[in-house]
């Protein structure tokens, strides 16, 4: 059984460990991995391998093996030319490092009631700090979903803006005072969310 | 007598039923590993069981808000969930589990904890 890793145009250069299965739309050709892969973090190693080396490359969303052709064409033609970034926002409860804990069962609700409140107000502005990033970066398309200690959001960019969205996450341009977490960015990544969504069967 | 803690039983059965199906595999069977069984059980009967005490640990803070809780309720009530949290996690430790494992992932919905 071989691993499906996604689709790139063909006669376009492939890494090691992988090879080009057959053609399926016009001038697309389907990737897969030489050898049955048998961690995740195996294959994403390969589809970031793919990702980097090839100059288009729409990765496959995880246990989809057969796919409409026309739909895979028409995500290839709107994601296949980008990567996307990811960023994390973490919240730090209120309760972190806390000396005490309760040790009463009125003061246990009330501790639990500010916490929840404390996060239902993180929530609120970190989903706005999220929005407010992604306005200021202009991406070609984003997903903000919550996580289960704050938020997390990809941010869909065509591979040639990669240096200057990288430069604006480092040099501090974007003017985001983070005081109620941390906000991690990773990426380029291949655009897997993003294909994810848009090969999804009802999608 | 203080009054018992309620929650909505049909949003409760399918919060429950929506962690079930998430804990299963893509035919909809519950995919156990048999090296890692024990874990793997604990894991999804703790995390329904925390999944349960969070709801009405919600609940409990509804009731204070409201106000229909007497002083004698609210500690009785807060101690419960207090050491059911605690027994939980207890449990769990000796599966070699984190209070995070406990959490059940629920898809489009998020996680349970």
């Amino acid at each position: 059984m071989t691993t499906l890793l996604g689709w790139t145009r063909s006669g376009g250069r492939l890494p090691p460990g992988c090879l080009a299965k057959r053609m399926v739309n016009g001038n697309l050709v389907e990737i897969v991995a030489v050898s049955e892969l048998s961690e995740l973090r195996a294959r994403l190693a390969l589809l970031q391998k793919c990702f980097r080396i090839s100059d288009g490359f729409l990765p496959a969303p995880l246990g989809h093996d057969a796919m409409c052709t026309d739909r895979m064409a028409a995500a290839f033609e709107r994601i296949g030319d980008c990567g996307q970034f990811s960023l994390h926002l973490h919240f730090v409860r209120s309760d972190e490092g806390a000396a005490t804990a309760p040790t009463t069962g009125r003061g246990f609700l009330r501790h639990r009631r500010q916490s929840n409140s404390d996060a239902r107000k993180a929530r609120t502005v970190g989903a706005e700090v999220l929005r407010d990033i992604s306005e200021r970066l202009k991406p070609r398309g984003q997903s903000l979903r919550p996580i289960g200690t704050g938020f997390a959001m990809d941010l869909l960019f065509p591979r040639g803006q990669e240096a200057s969205v990288r430069n604006l996450f480092s040099s501090g341009q974007l003017g985001v005072d983070i005081h109620l977490g941390q906000l991690v960015a990773s990426g380029l990544w291949a655009p897997v969310g993003f294909a994810a969504e848009a090969l999804a069967p009802d999608g | 007598m203080a009054e018992p803690l309620t929650f909505d039983l049909d949003k409760g059965a399918a919060s429950l039923r929506t962690a079930l199906s998430a804990a299963a595999g893509p035919d909809g069977r519950v995919e156990i590993d048999p090296e890692t069984i024990e874990q793997d059980l604990a894991r999804l009967v703790l995390g329904l069981m925390e999944f349960i005490r969070q709801l009405m640990e919600l609940q409990a803070i509804r009731r204070v808000d409201a106000g229909t809780l007497t002083d004698e309720e609210e500690e009785r009530i807060g101690l419960a969930l207090m050491r059911s949290e605690q027994a939980i996690r207890d449990v769990a430790g000796q599966f070699g589990l984190d209070p995070a494992d406990l959490s059940l992932d629920l898809g489009p919905l998020g996680k349970t904890i």
